[in-house]
Order: structure tokens, then C-alpha cells, then sequence
């Protein structure tokens, strides 16, 4: 348990932050290093869309040692600064997903209730995942255990960018999620009967905790107990503290004292009701987000006056039901039933972040709304605004640089940055150039025109002492037939 | 009494008026409309009545009477054809216990009330190329109809082009020659090779027929429709995805000298310039689907090896002048064509080429371009009528209509 512990607080230092992340960079980008040893980093002329506040048609930002320290307009250029002319790209914030079990070996375990797991242990940094979420210009991924589980493990934020999961981490204390949609082969009331137990289990685990370090207190100041179990108890909760608490119990009190995270996941009305219930009576009311997806719509108005967004999956974005008399199917875009509710909301468990914004914008949603339901919202969703999301001072340097705007067809991601440091830059990912450039045919169309090539050398040294034009003609067929026969050679 | 004639009369009138409404014309504004042959007009009108397109143009001379429709960011389009949708078929296996039934036609397994129809129109397709189950080496002849929810005037070609597969399709649940029901004489292909020995030996007993046995030739109507093929009276299609499968196609098309045209085509990028030597055209698709679980490894298919797909197959092909349609085959909604069309664009294929991939190229390839496919006067009024740019990523779809008849678009 310490393990983690400890790489959170390694992690919150910025400056020892950036080190390792340019340690890993040095063996992840290897020749371009020499570009990612700057501290400060100036970068000009590009339109830079903050997601908070006004949109600057030509502007700067300056990010010194992984934060942003200014943007405006024109910005003073310090003299130790590497500046980079972003002529001619649109800036965005790093898009950030709340929600997805991207870099998990698996979502879940087979057991109910696992709040001593941690993600920590699970993630792999070489998942393709993590890769494809880089390209697409993700900068921030809350990696939480699947919706199989009663209570899951304790979450975490990642960059996707990184050998170590200690270098990658972002927070180690996300959250558990809470599942009131029940797991596989459960009903709602063992889920919930689970869940109740889950707390009455932890609040008897404290009693005795607090008795036991109560007696023990007392014995080693050399007095007697004079007081009944229920004044010893009470007088012992103050010597609670997390090192006593045994592995089972602990993130669960972490969870209560509002330390961590709730993610609440309902797929049903139904379940809202009693997981509104349940954050009211275990005081989670600040730091709770509602995992929304299915026909939660219907419940709204129950959701009224959250403190954070809520997160919709991407996969629930449409809830389909069929009129059992007339046979017609009625869709519901979820996002516009809650924005019509007005409750502020952030997308999670995307692959593409930008199509999955212009996805909400077919579905009725405003641009703005749809764009910072994967950026600034998304941030809030997971309590990380003050860090990402957004494009202003004292956040992170997490920005991604477009070709155009981001919501366009043939856009592309052109460079990530992420505190600052250029991670993926398009000219030189060699998969995507591939994909593109249809590698396979382009090889193929070079081999084949080498090959004609060479026959056609063979056939002139052959033919050379006749030169009438006629058997120049007559060669053609059958060079090409050569060609073909390789060709066909090849093919299988 | 008077009372009574009174309301009579109102009857029949109020009828009359129910049956106008009906009847009345159609104008449609729409800030361009794209004719789908180069033409836009910006702003664009299209008139319809009973159906059919009146008129396509700028300011164009109503009828009286005529309901005027207008959507001043709206850009109208041509309904897409899905020229090989599959999983239309109420049936989903081999139509007899044989592999070769060219005859049989994939219109008498399709149930045109059925809802999947309008969910369609509803999606922006408007006409479909109905596939057959992929379950047979020489499976039913495809047939043409018009998506919605029409009790008419649906069918637009009964009996079209037969289709092979030459995919892994048609061994599934044909067991070994310990299976029950099969003798070592009367086994059904359990692997590749015995799929494409049946195709092999079907077109050949055809083209001997063909030559010794005219009678008898014209006794059998599976044959007859295999020969008909082979005489390039109408076009086969070949269903293949991986780069043998296709291989295998040109092969036979050669060997017998039959033209084709082949469906699915996933991996023709690694083939094109056999495609282009051999002039065929390809019912690309889908490009883009749901993300699969990982097991679908090494063998998570027959065959040891999954289907390689790129997004970027239509831009190539296209490259290479080589006639595509895309489909979407069994995907719908947000796998659908319209995202089928969206994934191509994104990957390097141009507006123009992709209109036409799910437009006018399908509609020639399926033999309805006098029909459907196009924006023109005197076709079908099958449009699509959209929020912004056709196919834009932002763009949704505001109304589509099947000959005139119109369907509240479907989120995808």
C-alpha cells in the first residue's frame, strides 16, 4: 500500500515530475531530444482556443518548467526561452477522458467488493490503448476497474506517455466507483445489499479498531480502562489513523473522509433514487460524480444541483425503446435529454475525442458544450480542473496542436504536448504515415516498377543487335507478362 | 335530414382535401443541392411530386397548391444505396442443403414490412442492393428495393446478379465426413479449397453444358443462371475479403472468363493493380466497425488471421480509377453507411468520390441508375436532406425521402 502512496507524492512535485518525464521521453523519442531539454517553452502565432475564456486569434502561451505561466496576445519573451512558431495550427486543450478502463490488463476482477485493489498494479503503459489515446491528442485519462464489480479498486490519472506507472501517474488517489447497476448475475438487491454491507462492515471494523487503540493507549500510559465499550470507542476514534487501518477497510475510510473519490455508475432511472440516497448518507456529496448511462435521463430531475458534471459513456449515447403496442422505436440522445435538464456533462471511454465532440454536435448539442464535455468539463468531472482541461495560467502545459479545426473530417492531430514537452508530434509517427500513405501498395507499385525495370535491362541487352522499331513494340507485351508473372508469384 | 346531407357532403369534401394534401407537390429550399453528376446549385430547389423529382434547380415555377419546405442551412443530396446490405434476409442459412442455388432469389426472404426497412430510410438509405446469407458458394440471385415503409412500388429488380463466396461463409456448420448426415460422397466444403472446388465445378458443368447439352441446360435453372453469367448477361458477384479470397475471384473470372464484381473487398488494398488490370469494381465494406475483443488473435478466426481493413481502401481504390460503392453490410447506426462515407472522407477520399460511392456508382452497379442515384428530374425522389455539409462531421441528417415519402432521420 505505501507503494503508491508514495509515488503520489513524488508525483505532486512539478519539478521532479518533468525530470522523469524527460528521463522517459529521452528513451521513448531518443533522437529528438535535444528539442524536449527546454524548461521554458514560448509558442507563437497559432489560434488558441483556451476553453476558458476568449478565444485568441494569434496568440502565445508561454509554459515554463511543465505549467503555463502566461498567455495572451503578446507575450514578454524570456531570453532562455525555445520558441516555436505555431504558425498556421489551432491550439486546444489536451482532451481529457473521466472515464475508461483503457490500460487495464482486464476492467475487472471476479470478486464484489475490492476497494483494496489498486489500478496501480493493472496498468500496462505499453498499451496500444494508451498510444492510439496520444494520437487522437488525449492528454489526461482517469483509468477506473469496469462496471462488473460492486465496489472497484482505487482509480488513478495517467498521462498516456511513459514506461513506469509512477511516471505516468497524474493523481494516485482517484476514486472507487461505485456500481448500482449490478454486476453480472446480480440483482439490485443483492448489489445493494452488498453495498449497505460494505459500510456496516467498515463503521463495525472502526468500534473495535477504536477500542483496541483505545486499551492500548491506555496500557501504555500505565492506566486502567475505567469506561464502558461504547465511551471507549468513542474516545478511541481519534487515534484512528490510515497506517492502523488493515488493507480492507482503509479506501473505504479514505472514501468517507471525502480522500478519494465516488463514481457512482447507474444504468437505470431506477437506480438514482437510492444512489443519491447513499452519497447523502455517507456525506459524499462533494465528491461524487455520476456515472450516467441507459435510460438514467428519465431520473434528471433528481440530478439537479450535482458538484461536479456527470459522465455519459460514449457507448450511451443513444437509448432506444420500442412502443410495445405500436412497434415504433423512439431514440434519445442522452447528452441532449441532459442538457435539456441542464445538468453540465462530460464524455468518457472515447477513442477519438474531437469526432466524439462533433458526435454530440449531430445530436443537437452546441459547439461549446460539446467540445468541453472532453476537455474542460471532463476535468471537473474528475476534480482535476484546476490542472487540465483548460488553457490558462498555473495549469498544466497540455495542449494539442491541430492542423485545422478539430471538429473537421480531415483534421489531424498534428503535435501533443503534454507539461510542456512535445510527446507526439505527426511527422513522425510511422504508424499513422503508414496507415495513410498505404504502405503495403506503395511498396508493392516500387517493387513491381523495379522489376519492369530489370526486365526491360534484360530484354534490351537481349534484343540489342535488332533495332527496328517493330520488335521494340513486340518487347512490351512481354515485359508486362514477366511483371505479371512475378506479380501473380507474389499474390500467393 | 339537411343536417345529414350537410355532413355527407363535408365527408366527401374534408376526403377530398386529405386526398390534395396528399397528392400536392413538394418544394424543397435548401441552401445547396448537390445533384450528385458535379451540378450544385447554391441555393438549390428540388420539386417532387407523386414520388418522382418534377424539377431540380434555382427559382423554380411552382404548381399551385405546391407545400413549400425550407431549410436555409440545409444541403440536400440523393439517398444513399447500400449496394450489398446484408442481414435484411428472414432466412439466415443455406437455402437448401446444397451450395450452389443461383436461382433461388433473395426477394422471397425478405419481409419489406419489416422494421429494419424503415430504420434504414430513417439511417439515409434509401435503396438497397438485399444480400444474401453468406452461407453458400453460388448463393441467390440479390434483389433491389427501395427502403421505407411504402406498401408499394418497393421492388426494382426481382431476380438481380447472383453471389459467390469465396470467403470461409459458406463452411460454417458443414461438419467433416464423420458427420452425421454426410457421407464422404455428399460432404459440403469444410475449408477454402472445397468452397472454391464447388464454384469451380458449378460454372464448369455450366460452361460444358452450355456447349454439349443446350436442353438439358434449359431444364436447369441453376445452371441456366450460372451460363447466363458466363455469357455476360449479367455480372456475378464475388464476395471476398482477404487478399486470397479475391486472388481466388480474378482467378476463376479468368479461367471461365466471366466479368465480376466483388462485395466486402476489405483488403483490396493489397491488390490493386490485379483489380485495375482486370477492370472490376468493388462493393467496399464496412470500413469501419466496432471494436472487437482481443481474443480475435492468431485463432480467433478459421483461417489463423484476422481480416486486414484500412481506413484508407476507398482513396486508394478511387487512386487507381477503380469504381467503388461502400457498404456498410449488417452495421447500422453509428456504423452505419453515413459513418461508413465519414470514415473514407477522413482518410483522403474526396467529397465528389464519396457521393458517388454511395450514390451513383452503386446505382450503376446494380443496374437502377435510371432510376435512383441522382438529384435529377424524372428519377425517384430519394432524398436526404442535411444540417450542413453532406457527410460533415458536425452535419446531421434533417429529413430523408423515399419516392416522397418522408422519414424523420435517425440519430446515429
Amino acid at each position: 500500500m505505501k507503494k503508491p502512496m508514495n509515488a503520489s507524492i513524488m508525483n505532486r512535485k512539478g519539478g521532479s515530475r518533468l525530470g522523469v518525464l524527460s528521463l522517459v521521453l529521452t528513451l521513448v523519442l531518443g533522437s529528438a531530444l535535444t528539442a524536449q531539454t527546454h524548461e521554458k517553452v514560448l509558442i507563437t502565432g497559432a489560434k488558441i482556443v483556451p476553453m476558458s475564456g476568449k478565444v485568441l486569434e494569434k496568440g502565445e502561451i508561454l509554459i515554463e518548467y511543465g505549467r503555463i505561466t502566461a498567455m495572451g496576445e503578446k507575450l514578454e519573451r524570456p531570453f532562455d526561452a525555445w520558441v516555436v512558431d505555431a504558425a498556421g495550427k489551432t491550439i486546444y486543450p489536451g482532451a481529457v477522458d473521466p472515464m475508461t478502463v483503457r490500460g487495464l490488463d482486464v476492467p475487472n476482477e471476479t470478486l464484489d467488493l475490492t476497494p483494496f485493489v489498486e489500478v496501480y498494479d493493472a496498468f500496462d503503459p505499453s498499451d496500444r490503448a494508451l498510444e492510439i489515446a496520444l494520437r487522437n491528442g488525449t492528454t489526461t485519462l482517469h483509468v477506473s476497474q469496469g462496471p462488473n464489480c460492486v465496489i472497484s479498486g482505487v482509480s488513478r490519472m495517467f498521462i498516456p506517455v511513459g514506461l513506469r506507472v509512477e511516471e505516468m501517474t497524474v493523481r494516485a488517489d482517484g476514486g472507487l466507483r461505485i456500481n448500482f447497476a449490478p454486476k453480472g448475475g446480480y440483482d439490485h438487491a443483492v448489489q445493494y445489499s452488498q453495498l449497505r454491507e460494505a459500510f456496516d462492515d467498515l463503521d463495525r471494523y472502526l468500534d473495535d479498531l477504536a477500542e483496541k487503540l483505545y486499551e492500548a493507549d491506555l496500557e501504555k500510559k500505565g492506566e486502567k480502562l475505567k469506561v464502558g465499550p461504547e465511551e471507549a470507542r468513542k474516545r478511541g476514534r481519534p487515534l484512528i489513523s490510515l497506517e492502523k487501518m488493515s488493507d480492507r477497510y482503509r479506501n473505504l475510510y479514505r472514501l468517507r473522509e471525502g480522500r478519494l473519490d465516488a463514481y457512482i455508475y447507474c444504468v437505470r432511472a431506477m437506480e438514482v433514487a437510492p444512489a443519491l440516497a447513499f452519497v447523502k448518507r455517507e456525506g459524499l456529496e462533494k465528491t461524487c460524480t455520476f456515472v450516467l448511462a441507459g435510460d438514467t435521463f428519465k431520473a434528471a430531475k433528481l440530478l439537479k444541483g450535482l458538484a461536479r458534471p456527470i459522465i455519459i459513456p460514449k457507448s450511451a449515447f443513444v437509448f432506444t425503446e420500442a412502443d410495445r403496442i405500436s412497434g415504433e422505436l423512439h431514440d434519445t440522445f442522452t447528452p441532449q435529454a441532459f442538457a435539456k435538464a441542464k445538468i453540465p456533462f462530460a464524455v468518457g471511454g472515447f477513442v477519438d475525442p474531437w469526432a466524439t465532440a462533433a458526435r454530440l454536435m449531430r445530436g443537437g448539442i452546441p459547439r461549446a458544450e460539446a467540445l468541453s464535455a472532453v476537455t474542460s468539463n471532463a476535468a471537473k468531472a474528475i476534480g482535476m480542473e484546476q490542472r487540465v482541461g483548460a488553457l490558462a495560467a498555473e495549469r498544466d502545459g497540455n495542449l494539442v496542436m491541430f492542423t485545422g479545426d478539430p471538429l473537421d473530417l480531415t483534421t489531424w492531430v498534428d503535435s501533443v504536448w503534454i507539461q510542456g514537452i512535445p510527446v507526439y508530434e505527426r511527422s513522425k509517427d510511422k504508424r499513422l504515415r503508414d496507415l495513410l500513405e498505404g504502405v503495403y501498395e506503395t511498396k508493392e507499385r516500387e517493387r513491381r516498377a523495379e522489376a519492369a525495370k530489370k526486365a526491360k535491362a534484360e530484354k534490351t541487352s537481349e534484343s540489342k543487335p535488332a533495332k527496328t522499331s517493330t520488335e521494340k513494340k513486340g518487347g512490351k507485351p512481354s515485359e508486362s507478362k514477366a511483371v505479371k508473372k512475378s506479380a501473380a508469384g507474389q499474390g500467393q | 335530414m339537411t343536417l345529414r346531407v350537410l355532413c355527407t357532403w363535408l365527408g366527401l369534401l374534408l376526403a377530398a382535401a386529405g386526398l390534395t394534401a396528399q397528392e400536392r407537390p413538394i418544394l424543397l429550399k435548401a441552401a445547396k443541392v448537390h445533384q450528385g453528376d458535379g451540378t450544385v446549385y447554391a441555393p438549390g430547389e428540388v420539386l417532387i411530386h407523386k414520388g418522382k423529382i418534377l424539377a431540380v434547380g434555382k427559382a423554380l415555377k411552382t404548381p399551385s397548391g405546391t407545400r413549400k419546405l425550407a431549410f436555409p442551412h440545409g444541403e440536400i443530396t440523393a439517398g444513399m444505396i447500400d449496394a450489398a446490405a446484408t442481414g435484411l434476409t428472414i432466412a439466415r442459412s443455406n437455402p437448401e442443403a446444397t451450395e450452389v442455388t443461383p436461382s433461388a432469389r433473395v426477394l422471397d426472404c425478405l419481409d419489406l414490412t419489416d422494421r429494419r426497412f424503415e430504420l434504414l430510410a430513417r439511417e439515409g438509405v434509401t435503396t438497397v442492393g438485399a444480400s444474401g446469407p453468406e452461407t453458400s458458394v453460388i448463393g441467390p440471385a440479390i434483389a433491389v428495393v427501395k427502403t421505407g415503409r411504402s406498401s408499394t412500388n418497393r421492388v426494382l429488380i426481382r431476380a438481380g446478379s447472383p453471389e459467390m463466396n469465396l470467403t470461409h461463409g459458406p463452411t460454417a456448420g458443414n461438419g467433416g465426413p464423420r458427420s452425421s448426415g454426410h457421407s464422404l460422397f455428399t460432404r459440403l466444403p469444410t475449408s477454402l479449397m472445397g468452397v472454391n472446388f464447388v464454384a469451380r465445378e458449378a460454372l464448369g458443368r455450366a460452361r460444358d453444358l452450355m456447349a454439349r447439352d443446350p436442353r438439358a441446360l434449359a431444364a436447369d435453372d441453376d445452371m441456366r443462371t450460372l451460363a447466363a453469367a458466363l455469357d455476360r448477361k449479367l455480372v456475378l458477384r464475388v464476395r471476398g475479403n482477404e487478399q486470397h479470397e479475391m486472388a481466388t475471384g480474378l482467378r476463376i473470372s479468368k479461367e471461365f472468363g466471366f466479368p465480376l464484381i466483388f462485395e466486402g473487398g476489405i483488403e483490396s488494398w493489397r491488390l490493386i493493380s490485379e483489380l485495375s488490370e482486370a477492370k472490376t469494381a468493388v462493393i467496399l465494406g464496412p470500413l469501419s466497425a466496432p471494436p472487437r475483443r482481443r481474443s480475435v488473435g492468431l485463432f480467433g478466426r478459421r483461417s489463423g488471421r484476422g481480416v486486414r481493413g484500412r481506413p484508407t481502401t476507398a482513396t486508394v481504390l478511387r487512386k487507381a480509377k477503380i469504381p467503388v460503392a461502400l457498404t456498410a453490410g449488417s452495421r447500422r447506426g453509428a456504423y452505419g453507411l453515413a459513418a461508413q462515407v465519414r470514415t473514407a472522407m477522413r482518410h483522403g477520399l474526396s467529397f465528389e468520390d464519396a457521393l458517388q460511392a454511395v450514390t451513383v456508382t452503386p446505382a450503376k452497379l446494380l443496374g437502377v441508375a435510371d432510376r435512383v442515384g441522382t438529384v435529377t428530374a424524372g428519377k425517384d425522389a430519394d432524398l436526404i436532406v442535411w444540417g450542413g455539409a453532406p457527410f460533415g462531421a458536425t452535419s446531421p441528417m434533417l429529413k430523408i425521402f423515399v419516392s416522397g415519402e418522408s422519414y424523420e432521420a435517425r440519430i446515429d
